[in-house]
């Protein structure tokens, strides 16, 4: 089912939170809409699940499969909604909670008792939780109710699944687990699926594609290749990971640093992976630098070098790079650029 | 050995914290010495001024026409009021937890206006409105309709005194527990009905009750705002408390305590339950942060 937003505002009293967005998502995607917190996000979804009404506008529309919803009954819109906070029906047992959007349909289109235990039954098997149908939510650990959370809203056999901050109160290691296995149920059901998260990690990894919020608006929609390698401004470069900042002038199409003056002044972004350190001045060096601390432990190493400005540099390089180079803290070396991303300064800020 | 040695050091830590035993023994003597002179006493003496004079004038003065007349109608009273303020508190509590409009806080302090005001005066402005020389009376024995001085009257005063209560206890819980569960019932097909009987009502279900008895008590209970409207008719306008100040006024004090006794043993009652209802609403406010917590 494909989801389409067409210039939808939303404003509480004096805030703003969603300004002219409109977006489209095709059926059976999983899209992360990724921002900052108070970017719009959680509202722009909760729009879609029918739960804001978006402020009253002609050209303003939402479209689930060509319908606009917000003239349907919010009941009949078959969205499967998962909250922040789970929302689980405390005084419910997990069998009770899934069962639920099944029992309250009308008695016409109820499944009989047999059909509602067979499909709960199938769904906690999905969901890992065969053993603990009699358990209420209170008795549940946060990544057990997440997943009865996620149950409760396929029972229903959705559209369209809305996950709010699905992963936002797990810790790290759970987190990882469920966002890989909520990607592999993707999979199996494509289910049209919208995730709310703030994570630029976890969007990365999850989504087919990726719409970035801020300040009420979209500020980008790509594939997550796209945002991360063609970021379509620095406020979308800084949010998606560390960021290395370098002050200079183009020259030409050539980027310099300290050159001479007259030339538009720009800046230019470098990922920590997108950095080089050398012992001797070579090609494209931007800085020299000295050696801060080195954290060899992990899959890459970091290197945390100041620069001659005085600037924090955060650089990335493999253990092979490190032995070779034999670094060690207080050293001066020279920075260089693999890559980079340039951004002309913007002076209406 | 270290957790003796642990628990010796925790001792010494909550003795640190604590005043001398003398004070504490002071403090402790003189609360319970209160409550006794105030509470323990004057309970004490309601019963045995009951049954001074026997079991059998005991039981004579409640099946006294007077007395079951004034018993029959405090609990018409009761019964047709508190299911009222249920209504309307539920009305009330869900329109300010669940929505925000203009004029909310104004419609909070009317709720809390039965607190704060005299149940004397609230019983003289029912009578300013309907009685005789008010604004309505002409009016309305004109239709032969009685308000003053009769049944309508007294309901009236007090759903006014006993109108705070379910509304109160239920906004800060609406509030608590937020409106998540709801959106997502309706998200999942519930009908408004399935969402009141199946969301709503279970989890506000113990404050409800709590609400319940506490204003159950308060109707049974209320003199001043009663007092006014009445009219004291004996067997017709008489609620138990009106009883047992003509009672006690015609220095029948046997009948008058005898009377008496049955509002102490609704009292005593609505401790026991609402001492019981808090554990219970304790418990799952406990549970809920449990829920809330990652």
């Amino acid at each position: 089912m494909s989801i389409e937003v067409r210039h939808v505002r939303k404003s509480f009293q004096n805030f703003t939170a969603l300004d002219d967005v409109s977006v489209s998502i095709g059926g059976g995607e999983l899209v992360a809409l990724l921002g900052p917190s108070g970017s719009g996000k959680t509202t722009l979804l909760r729009v879609i699940a029918g739960l804001e009404i978006p402020d009253p506008h002609p050209d303003s529309a939402v479209l689930v499969n060509g319908d606009d919803i917000l003239a349907g009954d919010l009941r009949q819109r078959r969205v499967g909604f998962v909250f922040q906070h789970y929302a689980l029906f405390r005084h419910m047992t997990v069998y009770d909670n899934i069962a639920f959007g099944l029992t309250v349909r009308p008695r016409a289109e109820r499944p009989p008792k047999e059909e509602i235990r067979e499909r709960v039954t199938r769904l906690l098997q999905l969901i890992q939780l065969e053993g603990l149908a009699n358990r209420f939510p209170s008795q549940l650990s946060g990544g057990q109710r997440q997943r009865v959370a996620l149950a409760r809203a396929l029972a229903i056999e959705p559209k369209v699944l809305l996950l709010d901050e699905p992963f936002g109160a797990l810790d790290a290691k759970v987190r990882q687990d469920l966002r890989r296995w909520l990607r592999r149920l993707h999979d199996e059901l494509h289910v049209t699926t919208i995730l709310v998260t703030h994570d630029q990690e976890e969007a990365l990894e999850v989504a087919d594609r990726i719409v970035l919020m801020n300040h009420s608006r979209i500020v980008q929609v790509g594939t997550p290749e796209d945002v991360f390698h063609r970021p379509a401004s620095q406020f979308v470069m800084d949010f998606l990971g560390h960021v290395n900042l370098f002050h200079g002038r183009m020259d030409g199409d050539q980027f310099v640093v300290d050159a001479a003056p007259g030339a538009p002044e720009a800046c230019v972004y470098a990922r920590p992976f997108q950095l080089d350190i050398h012992r001797t001045e070579a090609a494209r060096t931007t800085t020299r630098a000295k050696v801060e601390r080195i954290l060899a432990a992990g899959p890459v190493v970091k290197v945390e070098l100041t620069s001659e400005a005085g600037d924090p540099i955060l650089a990335e390089m493999t253990h092979e790079r490190l032995r070779e180079l034999k670094l060690a803290v207080n050293e001066e070396v020279y920075v260089a650029l693999k890559e980079m991303q340039i951004f002309e300064e913007d002076y209406s800020i | 050995m270290s957790t003796a040695l642990h628990q010796g050091g925790l001792d010494a830590l909550a003795a640190q914290r604590t005043e001398p035993a003398w004070l504490r023994l002071l403090l402790i003597s003189i609360t319970l010495a209160f409550l006794a002179c105030f509470l323990g006493i004057p309970l004490l003496a309601v019963f045995t001024e009951a049954f001074r004079r026997g079991a059998g004038v005991y039981l004579q003065s409640l099946v006294d026409p007077a007395a079951l007349a004034a018993i029959r109608l405090s609990l018409f009273v009761t019964l047709v009021a508190v299911p009222m303020n249920v209504l309307f508190g539920l009305m009330a509590a869900w329109a300010i937890a669940r929505f925000s409009f203009r004029g909310k806080s104004l419609l909070l302090s009317l709720i809390d206006l039965p607190f704060s005001i005299s149940p004397v005066v609230a019983g003289l402005m029912l009578v300013l409105l309907f009685g005789m020389q008010g604004f309505l009376g002409p009016f309305l024995s004109g239709l032969d309709i009685d308000i003053i001085f009769a049944v309508p009257g007294i309901l009236l005063a007090t759903l006014f005194v006993t109108f705070p209560f379910v509304a109160r206890e239920l906004i800060p819980l609406m509030q608590q527990q937020g409106a998540e569960e709801e959106e997502a019932a309706v998200l999942l097909g519930a009908n408004r009905w399935q969402l009141f009987l199946r969301i709503t009502l279970p989890n506000i279900r113990w404050g409800l009750l709590y609400g319940v008895v506490l204003s159950t008590a308060r109707a049974l209970g209320e003199f001043g705002a009663v007092s006014v409207v009445s009219g004291h008719i004996r067997g017709r306008t008489n609620t138990i408390p009106l009883h047992v100040e003509i009672l006690y006024n015609e220095y029948n004090f046997s009948a008058a305590f005898a009377v008496a006794s049955l509002l102490t043993l609704s009292a005593l009652l609505t401790i026991l339950l609402k001492s019981w209802l808090e554990w219970r609403i304790g418990r799952e406010r406990g549970a809920s942060m449990e829920e809330a917590k990652p």
